[in-house]
């Protein structure tokens, strides 16, 4: 008994060491630095083209900081003297206004009608059914190409859309020519191009609501607005944030359709941070001074999708 | 000019008595504006006290901005701000515009046999000061240039020498219609002279003449010169969009001192 004991108590401690000694070589083992090639090889292209961009970036941050421009053989650093002479000037605070007018317009717009279009797209209506694909066209054309049929559209004397106006017995409308109206009007633009955007996501949405939770709704006497507006509407919402999202992103950066239009006028009107951007640095030849342009424009772009983002997270975690 | 154009609006109300560029780029500036502007006494740069400085805040500057905003309120599309060199063009080739101010060829281009308006556009010098005995041209000439970094200066200046070459000129403007032609010889040769006094190009050979002895460079060849006439273009939308004329220009001259 006694050696069958000692022999238990033996094979037990050797078990043991053997656990112990095999655990501590593990543990040595992942405190030993070891170099896997294939996984550094089969990420290293992602790597690269980070890097890549973070050096393009990093190096418009630079130029922001130069006094680059055209004609100058030499480049200085200046610090933040670009942006402290940006500060200073009314159009520069003229841009940034223009540039949330529009953002902020568009998003809201589009965000409204694409709901209204995702709700028609969702019943069986034929003429829904018929335009769920036409609906999608705008998307898929060119910016520049929208903007130059706008253009010729809303030509104030020849144009389609004063046409149409005369017919219901509106008068001329100065669309892009007339500052009070431009950026009403570019806004349009947008909300004409992007708008399917907003349903396509929106529709997908309301797609995956579960029908049993309507049911249970229409069970309990709920309506179709009732229905709407506490059924379907919180759970379609983070779906309406994440588009919104990528169109704050896209609208403050919004480039073509804008200078496809106005160029940025008449006068300063619609003259947004990448316009002023664009002429700063292409047209005036001041590389520097338009860097710091986009700069700010990148900050505003960050600062607009953090809280997008925040508030996406929030409405998500209250949904589920 | 002013009240030529409302006779015309009187007469047919949808057509446009005059059309002229306004977009916010220097493009704008370089036709109408600035010619007329020089009959003035403009300067876009004048040196005083041995340094560089704007004359856009001038008294002659105000008196000619306040004409040219009344001209283009009476005169111009009210798509002037976004109105370029095409829309200019089209509005004369098309037949809805009466007059235009811009470049003699887009008149000579569209007078060519076989076009919509073909004989149907005249020329002119420009517009002058109402008290100014003469009228001033801005010219605009496309160069050729060699950079001095060039490894082949002798082939480039060979190049040079062709493109510019008494033939090529002749030939660029009876085949190419490239009308202007910078070479005396070209002016006085009679391929040319017979085929520009062809009845279909009106006055077009009288008024180059007249033109071409008060066409020069208006503009002060400087570093930066985009960025202030750009600024002149963006301050000249904004007088014809109802700011104040003399305020404006004043901030316009600020804004090109501040690059100076």
């Amino acid at each position: 008994m006694e050696l069958r004991g000692y022999d238990a108590i033996v094979t037990l401690q050797s078990s043991a060491s053997q656990l112990a000694s095999s655990q501590d070589r593990r543990i040595k083992s992942a405190e030993e630095p070891r170099l896997d090639w294939w996984s550094i090889a089969a990420i290293a292209p992602a790597i690269v083209i980070l890097v890549g961009f973070l050096l393009l970036f990093f190096y418009g941050v630079y130029q922001s900081l130069t006094d680059l421009r055209f004609g100058r053989p030499l480049v200085h650093f200046i610090g933040l003297n670009n942006y402290a002479a940006l500060i200073k000037t009314e159009d520069f605070w003229n841009s940034i206004r223009a540039t949330l007018v529009y953002s902020g317009s568009a998003v809201l717009a589009e965000a409204a009608f694409g709901l209204a279009l995702a709700k028609l797209f969702a019943t069986e209506v034929f003429l829904a059914r018929v335009m769920r694909p036409v609906i999608l066209l705008p998307l898929v054309l060119p910016p520049m190409s929208v903007a130059l049929m706008w253009t010729t559209m809303m030509d104030p004397q020849n144009g389609i859309m004063n046409y149409l106006l005369s017919l219901v017995g509106i008068g001329r409308f100065a669309w892009i020519s007339d500052p009070v109206t431009a950026m009403f009007s570019l806004v349009l633009i947008d909300v004409w191009t992007y708008t399917p955007f907003f349903a396509l996501i929106i529709f997908a949405g309301l797609q995956g609501i579960n029908e049993e939770v309507r049911e249970a709704a229409r069970v309990n006497g709920a309506k179709g607005l009732a229905t709407f507006l506490h059924i379907e509407q919180p759970l379609i919402a983070p779906y309406i944030l994440i588009a919104a999202v990528f169109r704050l992103i896209e609208s403050l950066n919004q480039f073509d359709i804008i200078f496809g239009t106005t160029q940025g006028g008449p006068g300063n009107s619609t003259s947004v941070l990448s316009v002023r951007a664009y002429i700063t640095a292409f047209q005036n030849l001041a590389f520097g001074r338009g860097a710091a342009l986009m700069v700010v424009n990148w900050l505003i772009v960050l600062v607009g999708t953090f809280a997008m983002v925040k508030l996406w997270r929030f409405v998500r975690q209250r949904v589920s | 000019m002013s009240a030529a154009c409302e006779k015309l609006k009187a007469a047919d109300p949808t057509i446009t008595p005059l059309g002229v560029r306004g977009v916010r780029f220097w493009s704008s500036i370089h036709t109408a504006a600035i010619s007329i502007a020089r009959s003035y006494g403009v300067h876009d740069f004048t040196v005083k006290d041995g340094k560089l400085d704007t004359g856009l805040d001038s008294p002659e500057s105000i008196a000619f901005h306040k004409d040219y905003v009344d001209m283009i309120k009476k005169c111009a599309a009210p798509s002037f701000a976004n109105d370029n060199w095409y829309q200019v063009v089209e509005g004369i080739n098309s037949g809805r515009t009466a007059m235009a101010i811009d470049s003699n060829m887009f008149g000579f281009w569209n007078d060519v046999a076989g076009k919509p308006a073909s004989g149907k556009i005249a020329f002119a010098p420009p517009l002058r000061a109402p008290n100014a005995k003469n009228f001033e041209s801005n010219i605009w000439i496309w160069s050729l240039a060699m950079n001095a970094a060039s490894q082949k200066k002798g082939a480039a200046w060979l190049f040079i020498q062709w493109a510019t070459s008494k033939q090529v000129k002749l030939n660029g403007a009876v085949a190419g219609k490239l009308v202007n032609s910078p070479r005396t010889s070209t002016w006085t040769d009679k391929a040319w002279l017979e085929y520009a006094a062809k009845p279909e190009f009106n006055n077009f050979v009288d008024t180059f003449k007249s033109v071409q002895d008060r066409a020069k460079l208006a503009f002060t060849a400087r570093v930066g010169f985009a960025e202030a006439m750009n600024a002149w273009a963006v301050a000249m939308q904004k007088m014809v969009n109802g700011a104040d004329v003399k305020a404006t220009l004043t901030d316009l001259a600020a804004e090109i001192r501040s690059t100076m």
